[in-house]
C-alpha cells in the first residue's frame, strides 16, 4: 500500500489526470523526435513534460518518479543544448523510461507498490549525462550546473508554476476572530502552493491581531485559479476572495530559469496553451525569459471543467425523461384542442408546449454534445504501438492519422480502442510486407498505414488502410477448407467477395504462426462481434498486391440509436435500424415451411421467418399472433447482420424513432435475443431486439436440424 | 447496552399480502407506485414479472405473492409497487396494498417463528407483535437474492 502523506484523494486524482496528460505529451514528443531528431520545438515539448512530471511527482512525494524524471530532464536538457545527439540508443532508453513512468504512474493510481526498480535506468541516464562530461573537459561545469538547476527546482516542489498569485481576502465585519480565519485561509492556501508572502505577516496573524483583510502571495502551479479562490472562500466569515495579480509578484525568484520553467509549465498545462508555449519558447530564445513568462500567463486559459461521467449520465437520463413528458404534454394538448378548440387557454398551452418542446430538443442536443470528445483520445496511443510492432517485425511503417478531431460519444470511444488495436496489428502483421519484399514488388520500402475517422450521417466511420499485400481470396479459401470452416465444394463456388468475408469466421487465420503480432489470441471474429455489440458494422475492401482497407461504422453514441418500432399484439419492440435491410409485405400463402421452420422467399433469397412471440415465449391470452396469422398478409422486417438475415413477422409498423438504450440491469441479467430496453414516448418500456443473436440462433438451430 | 436496544426505534413501511402484514425498513424504500403497465421480459425467472419505467430508470418488478408461493390475486385499486434498494439496484415488489408507516420500539421484535407466518421463515428477519396485529419483518436481501437460487434451480430443472 502506497501512501502519500498530506495528500487527499482529490490531490492524487488531480495528479493522475495531469500525469496522464504529460505522459502522453512525452510519448508524442518522443515519437516525433524519432522522426526529426533536431526539431527544437519537439525537444522542448519533451523537456517540459519531464519537467512538469518531476515537479508534480516531487510535490506528491513519489520519490522514484521524481528521481527518474529528474535524470531524464537533465539528459534532455543536454539534448536541448545540442550537447548530446539523438541516437537510436538514446531513443530506446527514453522509451524505456517512458514505460517505467507508466508503471510508476500505475503505482500511484492503484496505490500499490509495483516493486519496479528505476536504478538501472537512472544509471544509464547518468551515463549519458556523464558521457558528455567525459567528452569535453569544459563540459563538467555545464553538467554540474544543469544538475544543480534541475535539483533546485525539484527541491522547491511546485515551483514550476505560472509563478505567483496574489490574492486578497476580506473578512466580514461581524467576524469574531478574523486572525483565526486569516490563519485558516493561509493554511488552506498553503495546501495548494507554498506561501511566499502575506500581509499582515504570519507573526501578526498568529499573535491574534485584529485584521480586516489579508493579502497572500502563493506560489502556485495549478492551471486554474478557481481552486485557490474556492479554498479561501471555504473558510467561514470570508466576505470575498479575489485574485489581484498573476505573474511574478515577488522579485526574489524571478530568475530567467525559473521564469522559463514557469512559462513552460503553464503552457503545457492546457492544450490551448500550446500556442503560448511556442511563443514563449520563441520569446525565450530571442528576448528575456521573464517576458516569455508574462506572455504565457497572459495567454487565454482553458475554460474547461472536468465532470464525472456519472453526473452526465444522470443529466442524460433526466433529459430523456423530459423528452417523454414533452411528448405526453403535446398529446394532452392536442386532445384538449379537439375538445375545446379555439379556446384562448388551449392556444396559450399550445404556445408554451411548443416552446418547451424546442427547449427540450436543444437541451438534449447540448447534453449529447457534452458527452462527446475527439477520437484523438483513442488514436493517440496508437503511434507508439505501431512503432513497437513494426520494429519487432522488422518492418518499416508510417502511420498517418486523419480526422483525429472527429467527435464521438465517450461510451463508444471506450469500447473502440481494442478492436482498432487489433486492426492496426493486422495491417502491420499481415498487410505490410517486409522492406525487401516491398522493394521487389516495386513499392517504397516504407509501408503506410492510414488511420482515419470521419462522420457520415449519424455514424462515425473509422478506416484502417494499408498499402500492403492485400488479401488473397484463394489463400483464404484454402485455409478455410483446411480448417473445416467450409467444404471444398462450397469454397470452389464462393465468390471472391464472400471468400474475403471468411476472415471474419472464427478460427481462421492466414498467419503462418501465432506470433506476438497476432496478439492476445483474438481474431477478426471477435473484432466483428465487438463492433456489432456496439450496433456497428465492419467490412473489408482489398486489392491483391495493393493493400486492404477495413471500414468500421459505428453509431455516434451507444446510448441513442435509431430504431424501427414494430408491434405484435399489445407489445412493442424496437429493431435497431442499422440492421434493418428492408420491410416486405408477404402473402400468407408465400410463407413456406422448410424442415419444420417457416421461411419466405424474397427475390430468390430464402429467408428464415421468426415470430418474436414464439422466440420470447410471450403471448397474450387471446394470442397476439392472431392478426398476423389470420390476415391475408403480414409485414416482414428483414433484419441482417454479418452472419445472415432473418425475417421478423410483425403485426404493425409503428414508426421510426431515436431511442435511448437502457440496460436491463444486473438483477434481470442477460436475456437472449434482447440487447436492452428503451422507454417509449408514452412512458412504456419496449424490448430492443438483438438481431445478431437471433441470426446466430437461427443459423445454429437450422444447421443443427439440417444435419440431423 | 441493553438499554440502548430497548430505546431503539424502527420505522417500517407496512404492506399487505393476503391476510398478513409485512414490514420493511423505511430507509430501504425508494418509492411507492400505483400499479402500472409492466413490460414482460422473456425467459426471466418466474417471479420477475417484468420491468417498469420509474422516472427514466428501468426497474425490474417481482411478484411477492409468487415469490412467497402464495396464490395469485387479481390487481385491485389498492395494488402497489413498492420500489426498494437492493445493493446498487432498485427493485419493485408488487404487494396487495400499502397500509401505513409505523414506528415501533425495536424490543417488540421477536425472532421469526414458522408458526406465526405462512411464508418460508428464511425470508424473515423477525416478527413485531403489536396490540392489534402482527407485522412480519422481511429480510429484503434474502427475499431478493433468492432470485439467483431460483434461476439456478430453473436451469437445473430444465436439464433434468
Amino acid at each position: 500500500m502506497l501512501q502519500f502523506p498530506g495528500m487527499t484523494d482529490d490531490d492524487i486524482k488531480v495528479f493522475l489526470v495531469e500525469a496522464d496528460e504529460q505522459l502522453q505529451f512525452l510519448e508524442d514528443g518522443l515519437l516525433a523526435l524519432e522522426q526529426s531528431s533536431d526539431d527544437p520545438e519537439v525537444i522542448a515539448q519533451i523537456f517540459r513534460a519531464a519537467h512538469t512530471l518531476k515537479g508534480s511527482s516531487a510535490t506528491l512525494g513519489h520519490d522514484k518518479m521524481a528521481r527518474l524524471t529528474h535524470s531524464m530532464e537533465s539528459a534532455l536538457d543536454l539534448v536541448r543544448k545540442s550537447r548530446i545527439e539523438v541516437t537510436s540508443t538514446l531513443m530506446d532508453l527514453l522509451f524505456e523510461c517512458l514505460d517505467m513512468l507508466r508503471i510508476l504512474n500505475r503505482e500511484i493510481s492503484t496505490a500499490q507498490d509495483s516493486g519496479a526498480d528505476i536504478t538501472a535506468l537512472n544509471e544509464r541516464l547518468l551515463d549519458v549525462i556523464e558521457g558528455v562530461d567525459g567528452q569535453e573537459g569544459a563540459g563538467a561545469s555545464t553538467h554540474a550546473s544543469a544538475r544543480a538547476s534541475a535539483d533546485e527546482s525539484a527541491c522547491a516542489g511546485g515551483l514550476a508554476g505560472p509563478g505567483d498569485v496574489k490574492i486578497r481576502v476580506t473578512f466580514t465585519k461581524t467576524c469574531p476572530m478574523p486572525s483565526v480565519r486569516a490563519y485558516q485561509v493561509v493554511d488552506r492556501l498553503s495546501a495548494l502552493g507554498s506561501i511566499a508572502f502575506s500581509h499582515p505577516g504570519m507573526d501578526r496573524i498568529e499573535a491574534g491581531d485584529d485584521i480586516s483583510d489579508l493579502v497572500v502571495v502563493v506560489e502556485y502551479d495549478g492551471d486554474a485559479l478557481e481552486p485557490l479562490i474556492e479554498a479561501a472562500r471555504d473558510v467561514s466569515d470570508v466576505e470575498s476572495a479575489c485574485v489581484l495579480q498573476v505573474g511574478h509578484v515577488g522579485s526574489t525568484r524571478a530568475t530567467a530559469a525559473a521564469a522559463a520553467a514557469a512559462a513552460a509549465a503553464v503552457a503545457s498545462a492546457s492544450v490551448q496553451g500550446e500556442a503560448a508555449a511556442r511563443s514563449a519558447a520563441a520569446a525565450g530564445a530571442g528576448g528575456t525569459a521573464a517576458r516569455a513568462a508574462a506572455t504565457a500567463v497572459a495567454a487565454p486559459r482553458a475554460t474547461t471543467v472536468r465532470v464525472d461521467v456519472a453526473r452526465l449520465d444522470i443529466l442524460s437520463n433526466l433529459v430523456a425523461e423530459l423528452v417523454i413528458d414533452r411528448t405526453h404534454l403535446s398529446q394532452v394538448e392536442s386532445r384538449l384542442a379537439e375538445k375545446h378548440g379555439g379556446d384562448e387557454v388551449v392556444s396559450e398551452l399550445n404556445r408554451t408546449s411548443t416552446h418547451i418542446g424546442r427547449l427540450t430538443t436543444e437541451l438534449q442536443e447540448a447534453i449529447n454534445k457534452a458527452r462527446m470528445f475527439p477520437i484523438d483520445n483513442v488514436f493517440k496511443r496508437f503511434p507508439r504501438m505501431v512503432r513497437d510492432v513494426a520494429q519487432k517485425q522488422g518492418k518499416e511503417v508510417e502511420l498517418i492519422i486523419e480526422g483525429e478531431d472527429t467527435e464521438l460519444d465517450r461510451s463508444v470511444s471506450e469500447e473502440i480502442g481494442d478492436p482498432l488495436i487489433h486492426l492496426l496489428r493486422n495491417a502491420i502483421g499481415h498487410g505490410i510486407e517486409s522492406p525487401a519484399e516491398r522493394a521487389k514488388a516495386g513499392k517504397p520500402t516504407r509501408g503506410t498505414v492510414r488511420l482515419s475517422a470521419f462522420h457520415q450521417e449519424n455514424y462515425i466511420v473509422i478506416q484502417v488502410a494499408d498499402d500492403g499485400r492485400g488479401i488473397d481470396p484463394e489463400a483464404i479459401k484454402a485455409s478455410a477448407v483446411r480448417k473445416g470452416i467450409v467444404t471444398e465444394d462450397a469454397a470452389a463456388r464462393m465468390s471472391d467477395k464472400d471468400a474475403i468475408g471468411l476472415v471474419f469466421a472464427s478460427g481462421l487465420s492466414t498467419a503462418v504462426k501465432a506470433d506476438d503480432v497476432s496478439g492476445r489470441g483474438v481474431g477478426m471474429d471477435i473484432v466483428r462481434k465487438n463492433i456489432e455489440k456496439l450496433n456497428g458494422n465492419i467490412s473489408i475492401d482489398t486489392v491483391l498486391g495493393r493493400g486492404s482497407t477495413v471500414t468500421v461504422k459505428l453509431p455516434l453514441t451507444l446510448a441513442i440509436i435509431r430504431a424501427l418500432l414494430v408491434s405484435l399484439g399489445e407489445r412493442i419492440y424496437a429493431v435497431p435500424l442499422n440492421s434493418v435491410r428492408e420491410i416486405a409485405r408477404v402473402e400468407l400463402s408465400d410463407i413456406k415451411t422448410i424442415g419444420g421452420h417457416e421461411a419466405i422467399r424474397l427475390r430468390g433469397d430464402v429467408i428464415p421467418l421468426l415470430r418474436l412471440g414464439d422466440i420470447f415465449d410471450l403471448r397474450d391470452a387471446d394470442d397476439s399472433e392472431h392478426a398476423s396469422r389470420h390476415g391475408q398478409r403480414v409485414f416482414v422486417v428483414v433484419a441482417a447482420c454479418h452472419e445472415g438475415q432473418v425475417g421478423l413477422a410483425v403485426d404493425r409498423l409503428v414508426g421510426e424513432m431515436e431511442i435511448v438504450i437502457k440496460s436491463l440491469g444486473t438483477f434481470v441479467g442477460n436475456v437472449p435475443g434482447v440487447s436492452g430496453v428503451t422507454i417509449l414516448g408514452d412512458g412504456r418500456v419496449a424490448l430492443i431486439v438483438d438481431v445478431p443473436s437471433l441470426v446466430r440462433r437461427v443459423v445454429e438451430e437450422r444447421n443443427g436440424a439440417g444435419e440431423c | 447496552m441493553e438499554q440502548a436496544i430497548a430505546g431503539a426505534e424502527m420505522q417500517l413501511v407496512v404492506f399487505e399480502l393476503g391476510d398478513e402484514s409485512y414490514g420493511v425498513d423505511i430507509s430501504r424504500v425508494q418509492d411507492i407506485n400505483r400499479m402500472q403497465e409492466i413490460t414482460e421480459i422473456p425467459h426471466a425467472p418466474e417471479s420477475v414479472v417484468g420491468v417498469i419505467n420509474l422516472r427514466g430508470r428501468v426497474i425490474p418488478v417481482i411478484d411477492l405473492r409468487k415469490r412467497f408461493g402464495l396464490s395469485a390475486a387479481p390487481n385491485t385499486k389498492d395494488t402497489r409497487i413498492v420500489v426498494v434498494h437492493m445493493e446498487h439496484n432498485l427493485i419493485g415488489m408488487i404487494v396487495d396494498a400499502v397500509s401505513k408507516v409505523l414506528r415501533i420500539p425495536a424490543d417488540i421484535v421477536e425472532p421469526p417463528s414458522p408458526v406465526l407466518a405462512s411464508i418460508d421463515s428464511s425470508y424473515l428477519r423477525g416478527i413485531a407483535k403489536l396490540d392489534d396485529n402482527l407485522v412480519v419483518l422481511l429480510d429484503l436481501d434474502f427475499v431478493l437474492s433468492r432470485h439467483e437460487h431460483e434461476a439456478i434451480n430453473e436451469v437445473l430443472a430444465e436439464e433434468a
